[in-house]
């Protein structure tokens, strides 16, 4: 515990560059508040039980193709797990040991 | 006094490692600069290798162990050869390396920092088929295993920092300029690959490394399906990227990019016939029971074992079609190939599930820009003797391995990285020390 | 002897080549309480940077006096994880690798169960072989810088010079009377486009620049034998009969034989030299010769015999064209039906217009593939397509008027040689692709060949193509020697020299100290095989250079108080490495290739294998008896 403390006192190095003017991009900003979003809609819609990629992209009203890249980039995360395969198509979970999002 | 060493091996791919490893196994000193995160070329990416289907991986990465823990070889990796310039019989070498924002000695690689972070981008090493996060460690078996920031792509947050466990993580790390003496060069530096959507009438809009907003992710290039393949693949199964479909009919478009003066490149890359069989040969076992076509112009399986690799794959079903496609369209998110057969004379259409564009290798002269070599005119470094000696280059001391020279397999690859490094023996033993 | 009780066990995934398969947790879950076994794990790559360290830090910290690695073929990579054990400080004998991959999860794909069983088993059996490991020391041999190169072609020639330029002494060996082999044929190669003779000249000039290489030309090899930094070899030089003489004194000479380097395009002498080649001594074809004494012979030369050794070997020896069946596309029944060597030949002797046989050559048909990717040779031969398409493109170059179709499978134009092809077309050369169902077929009708051929390009059509000549497009074969057999190496299926690995190890061969340079290993090129001959004296290097080799302890060990001397061995030992001393047998350690023949004679047990001793071997029986 004192080890974590005493990093929290530390002035992270982050901080001391944006002192010296650097700032992140605006649009960087704006795709990764777009992002969470649709992190968040894809875990919301798996609450309810497994389903497809086209299911998911229905549900949150997205092009399938897109839903693919986050689902998979999750898979990749340990945030979704597949589940059985249905006539072509893999059912995605959430993991059962369900992490605090952020 | 700048640090000084025997030989400077520019470019950490297959070449780059063999040709440092046999220096370095025959007692000279050795500095290997790649350019990326980390060394292991394009060879790590791929998935397995033809003839003998080895995982590639599974040679690869010991190569990366062997090459990161070798005594004799001094690795910098993330860093440039800015400059290089003959000053008698040593060359003073620039390099640029650049900032990681992770204090590589600290760095234990546990990957806290990039779970930590919030922000996704398609990740370069899986040409875009997932994304990975602002802070990252290249890819699973990197060397050496140690995380970096993206900060053009980083909210500056600070999530990383604080998840760090050994403070390692330094947002106000500098580039830094190193200046080394060495005695010889050998230019490894490699191949691009052919950006598919310069094929407009394929239908690929991403790039190399962006899929996800494509209007059709079905169309894949050759690099994306290694990756599928790969044991170490981004996805859980073999799935399209277009809706996470298992593929039942998939084929293949040779010399996407290649042997075509419309997109500037009259060369054939000569792996492409190879590794597209050696695809097929790997989609037919992971989806036994999927249909397999390749659209060719030749089949060019003229190295050892090649030509008995593909008369396996054929007579494993895999259907050959001599044709040249004109279009792929997309139809209910299937792609579908508009080609000629040359044998029937017939225009054919026919819908897959997934069509992969064979890709092809083309020159990197940026990489080799700094180090001052004659290059032919695509942009390959030229071969002054390369029928007695191809090695060599126009300059004296400097020598040359793989797919610098030309688009080749991995084989003669690994057989040209020990010629450049024989003949830089060879050159190091006669200029003395 | 004492137990090991601390051992580590790391079970690989192989990033799902394994664990696809086979459950690794389950394999490592049901050793770990094992009573020798200190920790058990696994991991995605073992062999990762990342792997290897977590093996290297159980060392340090936890003591491992011994260690099981489970994962691909240790082909593959015991190398790699005997040197992590090494560079942790534990002696890397005291590693044992084992397969689960081949072994296990790829043969029983179909049997997850069964496959995880079997792995259970081969670590289990690993386990209980390093629990009574002995730490073993690797045989060093020190290497001196001398090699022997046998083949004077242009692969040859390459390994020579580079050897030299190293500081080796080179020993290198031809058969024939001259140097060069058969690239000085070759009227003009690609991609430089100088002739062969050029290339070959330019190659010997630096030859004779370095002292340190010994030339046997007209050399018979008698015996090769020996091992890594002991190699030997016998040669006998035969005479040439004649010392150097001048043109005018070889011009005397009444005979007249055909001249095999222009394939019996022209005549020569029977005393004659190579003027492209090394030595400039002539010599005299004894065959022909009739002893007339013009050229100031000397008769009572004898062959001499020389003992030559060497730490390594470099073979050399190359390839033959493909030589047609007779009626093979009409050759040897059809005047005009050559093969490209032979057109190579007449391109380069021809002058102001080409004939063949006294008749002129208009049209010209290349059959492509003769001698290759069919039954009796499956391979491609790689160099064919490329080289015809060059000697066509030459042919138009040096000759007005001449017309030249490509009847051909696929045109293996690759990489940069797609030009040639390009260039090809742009001379309006016709391309006309045939079914190896249906060949093509080569008739004389009046003063022209006729090639009948199926043209799929165009759907089937029947064609006639009424020529000249016809050129064979050869493959390669590989030029058979006695060596190999002395020398015990490998062949592949396809009938040329076997290297251990493609990628890994290219240019070796299964027999350590035996290196592999040029076309005797597959077909190539020229810029392919003088790369190849680089590659083999970089491997070369790795000993010469560096002075010494570390062989594997891998042999026969004598327990004195065993042995009763009954020799039974030393009759069984093929190496010849056991000897009796004082009642005793005794082993030569440089001789001694570890074959364990002796310990399966021995009435008293008396011979152990190192690294394989009896105990260990009854304790990884019983280790999986129970199962």
């Amino acid at each position: 515990m004192a080890e974590e403390a005493k990093k929290a006192k530390k002035e992270l190095t982050v901080k001391k560059l944006r002192e010296k003017g650097v700032k992140p991009r605006e649009e960087v900003i704006e795709k990764s508040k777009e992002q969470r979003k649709i992190i968040k809609q894809i875990t919301g819609c798996l609450e309810s039980g497994p389903k497809t990629i086209p299911e998911i992209a229905a549900e949150v009203k997205m092009p399938v193709g897109i839903v693919t890249w986050y689902v998979m980039s999750m898979f990749k995360y340990g945030q979704v797990v597949p589940d059985e395969e249905v006539d072509g198509y893999y059912k995605y979970k959430l993991p059962v040991k369900k992490e605090e999002s952020e | 006094m700048p640090e000084g060493y025997d030989a400077l091996v520019v470019g950490g791919g297959i070449a780059g490692m063999e040709a440092s490893l046999t220096l370095g196994d025959a007692g000279f000193d050795v500095l290997l600069v790649e350019k990326e995160p980390s060394i292991g070329g394009h060879m790590i990416q791929l998935s397995k290798v033809f003839p003998t289907t080895d995982c590639a991986g599974c040679i690869t990465t010991p190569k990366m162990a062997a090459t990161g823990k070798h005594p004799k070889i001094k690795l910098l990796t993330y860093s440039e050869v800015e400059g290089i310039e003959k000053t008698g019989k040593k060359f003073r070498v620039r390099i640029l390396k650049k900032p990681r924002y992770v204090d590589e000695n600290a760095c234990i690689g546990c990957g806290r920092c990039e779970q930590a972070c919030p922000v996704l981008i398609p990740k370069e090493w899986e040409y875009g088929l997932i994304g990975r996060k602002a802070a990252y460690i290249p890819f699973e078996m990197a060397t050496p295993k140690k995380a970096l920031i993206d900060l053009d792509n980083c909210i500056m947050c600070g999530r990383c920092e604080r998840a760090c466990p050994k403070e390692a993580i330094n947002f106000l790390q500098e580039p830094e300029e190193i200046e080394v003496e060495v005695k010889a060069v050998i230019i490894a530096t490699g191949y691009n690959l052919f950006s598919p959507e310069k094929k407009k009438e394929y239908g690929y809009t991403g790039n190399l490394t962006v899929i996800h907003t494509s209007a059709n992710p079905n169309i894949i290039h050759g690099m994306q399906m290694e990756r599928l393949l790969a044991p170490s693949r981004p996805y859980h199964a073999l799935v399209r990227p277009g809706d996470g479909k298992v593929p039942e009919r998939v084929a293949w478009v040779l010399c996407t990019g290649s042997r075509d003066k419309s997109v500037g490149n009259p060369l054939c890359s000569r792996v492409c016939c190879m590794y597209s069989i050696k695809q097929a040969l790997l989609y037919s076992s992971a989806v036994p029971f999927g249909e397999a076509a390749i659209y060719y112009m030749d089949i060019r399986a003229f190295g050892k074992g090649f030509e008995e690799f593909y008369n396996m794959v054929r007579e494993l079903g895999v259907e050959f079609i001599k044709g040249k496609v004109a279009k792929i369209e997309s139809r209910n998110g299937n792609p579908v190939i508009i080609a000629e057969n040359t044998e029937t004379g017939e225009i054919m259409e026919e819908e897959y599930d997934m069509v992969v564009l064979a890709i092809g290798l083309l020159s990197n002269p940026e990489a080799v820009k700094a180090l001052g070599v004659e290059l032919d005119q695509y942009g390959f470094v030229a071969q002054p003797q390369e029928n007695s000696n191809p090695a060599v280059t126009d300059k004296e001391g400097i020598f040359v391995a793989g797919t610098a020279t030309c688009p080749k397999d991995i084989p003669d690859t690994v057989a040209e990285a020990s010629a450049a490094a024989a003949q830089c023996i060879a050159y190091l033993e006669e200029v003395g020390s | 002897m004492t137990e090991r009780t601390k051992i580590g066990v790391y079970v690989c995934h192989c990033g799902g080549n394994i664990s696809d398969y086979v459950d690794v947790e389950k394999v490592v879950d049901s050793v770990k309480d094992l009573p020798n076994v200190a920790v058990a794990r696994h991991f995605v790559f073992m062999c990762s940077e990342a792997g290897q360290q977590l093996i290297k830090d159980d060392i340090k910290n936890l003591g491992l006096d011994g260690v099981v690695v489970a994962s691909c073929s240790p082909h593959l990579h015991e190398k790699t994880f005997r040197d992590a054990a090494k560079a942790a400080g534990l002696n890397p004998y005291l590693l044992e690798h084992v397969c689960i991959r081949e072994h296990s999860s790829w043969v029983h794909s179909d049997n997850r169960e069964g496959a995880t069983r079997k792995a259970t088993w081969i670590v289990k059996t690993a386990i209980a072989k390093i629990s009574l490991a002995r730490e073993l020391q690797p045989i060093r041999l020190d290497v001196e810088r001398e090699a022997i190169v046998i083949g004077g072609g242009i692969a040859g020639l390459r390994c020579a010079i580079d050897l030299a330029r190293a500081g080796s002494t080179v020993h290198l060996i031809e058969s024939s009377p001259f140097l060069g082999g058969r690239v000085p044929q070759i009227y003009k190669l690609y991609p430089s486009g100088k002739s062969g003779c050029e290339i070959v000249e330019e190659l010997i000039d630096e030859i004779k620049r370095y002292p340190n290489i010994k030339i046997y030309t007209n050399a018979e090899i008698l015996s090769a034998g020996g091992a890594i930094g002991d190699f030997k070899v016998t040669v006998k030089v035969n005479p040439r009969y004649v010392g150097k003489v001048s043109d005018d004194v070889i011009a005397k000479c009444p005979v007249e034989v055909p001249d095999e380097f222009n394939y019996g395009l022209t005549k020569r002498k029977a005393i004659y030299k190579r003027e492209h080649s090394y030595p400039d001594i002539p010599v005299i074809d004894m065959d022909a010769c009739t002893k007339c004494g013009e050229c100031n012979p000397d008769f009572d030369q004898q062959p001499q015999t020389i003992e030559l050794k060497g730490s390594l070997i470099v073979l050399a020896t190359g390839f033959k064209p493909y030589e047609p069946e007779e009626g093979e596309f009409g050759y040897k029944v059809h005047d005009g039906v050559i093969t490209l060597p032979v057109f190579e030949r007449l391109l380069a002797l021809s002058d102001g217009k080409l004939e063949y046989n006294g008749k002129e050559v208009r049209d010209i048909a290349f059959i492509y593939c003769v001698g290759s990717r069919n039954e009796e040779h499956e391979y491609c031969s790689r160099y064919c397509c490329v080289a015809t398409l060059n000697a066509s493109l030459g042919a138009l170059e040096k000759f007005d008027g001449l017309r030249a179709y490509h009847i051909y499978r696929d045109i293996r134009a690759y990489g940069k040689y797609e030009t040639y092809y390009e260039e090809a077309g742009k001379k309006k050369m016709l391309f006309i692709k045939y079914d190896p169902e249906e060949p093509p077929v080569v008739e004389k009708s009046g003063n022209k060949l006729i090639v009948r051929v199926k043209d799929l390009l165009t759907a089937g059509e029947e064609l006639e193509v009424p020529v000249d000549l016809v050129v064979l497009s050869v493959g390669m074969l590989p030029e058979m020697s006695e060596v190999f057999t002395m020398l015990r190496v490998p062949f592949s299926r396809d009938g040329f020299l076997q290297e251990v690995h493609p990628k890994l190890r290219p240019v070796e061969t299964a027999i350590g100290g035996v290196l592999l340079a040029g076309a005797c290993q597959g077909p190539k090129d020229t810029v392919e095989a003088t790369a190849s001959a680089s590659a083999a004296v970089a491997k070369a290097d790795t000993y010469l250079v560096k002075g010494y080799a570390e062989l594997e302890p891998f042999i026969a060990e004598i327990d004195p108080e065993k042995c009763d001397g009954c020799e039974e061995c030393v009759g069984e030992c093929p190496t010849s490495a056991i000897s009796i001393k004082d009642g005793k047998a005794v082993v030569n350690e440089a001789l001694c290739k570890g074959c364990g023949a002796c310990g399966g004679v021995c009435p008293t047990k008396a011979i152990n294998l190192r690294g394989y001793y009896y105990d260990q071997l009854e304790k990884m029986i019983d280790s999986v008896g129970g199962d």
